[in-house]
């Protein structure tokens, strides 16, 4: 008797704590209790549109889709707006009342569409709209119809690692890593339904159209789209990827080092060809390598016989978010952000006579393989292509090397579009 | 009527060269991400020598290149106490030396290459007290064939700067470019401070130790040569931004948990004695 007394006890203070510690919980994590009986119209994509997500296109924007070599371009679909539905009948009695909480205050407002009166304003935490108290007079008041105000991408010009007063951004990585600037913000709407009978609400809804991974990239290429270069070229027309073409990372063979084939921070990539591309290159490089090893036969511009390092190749760049772009490249139509592009640089210290011979035997092994290789590569140093001349001087410094391998920092190689 | 002739193509060439700078040219200030204190004509022209396959016939870049030459000088008692002049006029006798090397003119090509190494020399000691004055992409350009002390001097102001990154990992190679100088130049203390330093760099920027730490790993044994140094894991990294966040994530909720625990155990204990009682 004793023990069930107690063990009845026992379980039911457990119970109670357990159930406080989740109400807690609950409130802490601002949970939202989602309402089947609101249908929701987020995007005219139907992938989108069936996990509650979208992309703010701007009016009178002709985008092209489709950023791999192999995919129709088609002009990408103007925004729809969003429709959210309240699909149950409604007694006469009771009032509506719709809330709409713009999750980024960065960006501000949206345009309501609905004929029914509101009115929004700025909170610390972001901006709110709320309708006023709809009775049975409203016209379509189960209904909600609003667009969001587009934006564009902040800074006014591509500038490689600098921003205001030449200083360096506190920027690295993609939105997904910093999310305080103004760059690429996660986009959330939360709307809610107020059912109201005699002043006293009675029941509420809610629903969520959030961005999710796939189409934060497509946003972002969205907003780069027709960018300024700094200096003199075109503007960015680097055309958005269609959902399907925003994949997983795929497994990088053991043989290739360095840094994965992306660093942004999606967890996401667009492959076009460059995981090929770079095995082959790699595969060429260790032959070639090799070869020469064996051979014994590699002399330098003076006739001296070059000892050939062991240094292997590093990735160092791969498919690139338009952000991380932006801050590595004044390319701002560079193949990185279409997943055709790698950069390799030697396992060597940048600019030493073991990294200079390293990128001459790279160099000479893409030679070899030219014909078959059906893709275009430079050898680059501050961000240029290395001149005709100095693959053919020796001068900075004399050492029996041409100084483009001497001042090379890394081999950009891309397929061809 | 030859001589006519000639004239007129020489202009027409200078003509279309510089309309083909004005239009298509990569000036010094895009290139170099610094605005020149001097004629920016005068520096956009050095540039576009420097950074691109210039087309016109040799004779004709003779012209061009010795009229710079002339103009610098001239810019000389004004400019004197300015870096980025010493830059500059160091590019252009680098442009005479790659000009001459064409011409296969070997002692004119030792000739300004010595007047380059001067002018970066006067650069870089005028920069000294305000390295920030020049860009990491001039400090990058610079270091090329300069005797070794100069190198290095370019190489640590160019990191100081964050690099003239252009790819993920390039930065990090700086690094071990400035160790292995030191290393050469027979630093060694130099040397092992660049290492802890770059080790710092990569904690505080939070770089993947599982991608890493191959690299490090590399400069310890091929250019330090230590091999009885352990290299920090990524586990004894823990001092990090991120790491800190986990910890407090997985602490914290524990922490709850053994709270949790510790009432319930309580309670159990006096309704135990309570019963007993």
């Amino acid at each position: 008797m004793t023990g069930k007394y107690f063990l009845n006890k026992a379980v039911k203070f457990t119970g109670y704590i357990c159930l406080y510690y989740l109400a807690i919980y609950t409130q802490l994590c601002n949970a939202a209790i989602l309402s089947s009986d609101l249908s929701v119209i987020s995007s005219a994509d139907p992938e989108s549109n069936a996990v509650q997500s979208f992309i703010i296109v701007p009016k009178n924007k002709f985008i092209q889709q489709g950023i791999k070599k192999q995919t129709k371009q088609q002009v990408i679909s103007q925004q729809t707006p969003f429709v959210i539905e309240y699909n149950k009948p409604l007694h006469d009695t009771e009032t509506l009342e719709w809330k709409v909480k713009v999750s980024n205050k960065q960006y501000g407002t949206i345009n309501v569409l609905s004929k029914f009166s509101g009115h929004g304003k700025l909170l610390k935490s972001g901006f709110l709209w709320q309708s006023g108290y709809l009775n049975k007079s409203v016209k379509n008041r189960q209904r909600l119809v609003f667009r969001p105000k587009p934006f564009s991408h902040q800074p006014a010009i591509y500038k490689k690692g600098r921003g205001s007063a030449g200083k360096r951004r506190n920027y690295g990585g993609g939105t997904m890593h910093v999310n305080k600037e103004r760059y690429n913000p996660k986009l959330s709407y939360t709307i809610k339904l107020n059912i109201l009978k005699s002043g006293s609400i009675i029941s509420s809804h809610e629903a969520i159209l959030e961005m999710d991974k796939k189409d934060m990239i497509r946003q972002e290429y969205i907003n780069h789209y027709n960018i300024r270069r700094y200096g003199k070229g075109d503007n960015g027309n680097i055309p958005i990827p269609t959902r399907q073409e925003i994949s997983t990372i795929p497994i990088k063979p053991s043989e290739l080092k360095g840094n994965p084939l992306t660093e942004s921070k999606y967890q996401l990539i667009i492959n076009d060809g460059m995981l090929d591309l770079a095995n082959n290159i790699n595969n060429a490089y260790l032959t070639h390598r090799k070869n020469l090893k064996s051979s014994k036969n590699f002399y330098d511009l003076d006739s001296k016989k070059i000892f050939v390092p062991n240094a292997n190749l590093w990735i160092s760049s791969g498919w690139r978010n338009p952000e991380r772009n932006e801050w590595y490249s004044n390319a701002v139509n560079g193949i990185h952000q279409r997943g055709g592009a790698i950069d390799f640089i030697v396992m060597a210290p940048s600019n030493s006579r073991d990294s200079a011979i390293s990128y001459w035997v790279l160099w000479q092994a893409l030679e070899e393989i030219k014909s078959d290789l059906n893709a275009y590569w430079q050898l680059e140093s501050n961000g240029r292509p290395m001149t005709t001349q100095e693959f053919k001087q020796d001068i900075e410094p004399k050492n029996g090397i041409p100084d483009a391998f001497d001042k090379a920092d890394h081999l950009h190689a891309n397929i061809q579009y | 009527m030859q001589i006519f002739n000639t004239k007129l193509r020489i202009i027409v060439l200078i003509i279309a060269f510089t309309l083909s700078l004005s239009s298509n040219a990569a000036s010094f200030d895009d290139y170099f991400q610094s605005k020149s204190d001097i004629n920016s004509t005068i520096a956009d022209r050095v540039t576009h020598y420097y950074s691109e396959d210039v087309k016109l016939p040799i004779e004709q870049q003779q012209i061009e290149l010795k009229k710079l030459e002339s103009q610098l000088s001239a810019l000389e008692s004004s400019h004197t106490n300015q870096a980025i002049y010493w830059f500059i006029r160091g590019l252009n006798d680098r442009n005479l030396a790659a000009h001459y090397n064409h011409t296969n003119e070997t002692e004119t090509v030792k000739q300004h290459i010595e007047n380059k190494n001067n002018a970066y020399r006067k650069a870089l000691s005028i920069a000294k007290n305000n390295p920030q004055k020049l860009s990491a992409a001039i400090y990058s350009t610079m270091k090329h064939g300069l005797p070794e002390d100069l190198k290095i001097e370019a190489t640590q102001f160019e990191l100081a700067q964050g690099g003239n990154i252009e790819n993920e990992s390039a930065y990090w190679y700086l690094h071990w470019s400035n160790i292995d100088q030191l290393k050469k130049a027979g630093r060694h203390e130099e040397a092992d401070k660049a290492f802890d330093d770059m080790q710092k760099a990569m904690r505080k920027k939070n770089v993947d130790m599982s991608v890493y730490a191959d690299l490090s790993k590399q400069v310890e044994k091929q250019t330090l040569k230590r091999t009885d140094k352990k290299i920090p894991t990524p586990i004894q990294q823990d001092n990090t931004e991120e790491n800190k966040l986990i910890s407090k994530e997985v602490i914290m909720p524990a922490l709850l948990i053994i709270a949790l625990l510790s009432l319930v155990l309580l309670t159990i204990y006096e309704l135990f004695i309570k019963t007993k009682k």
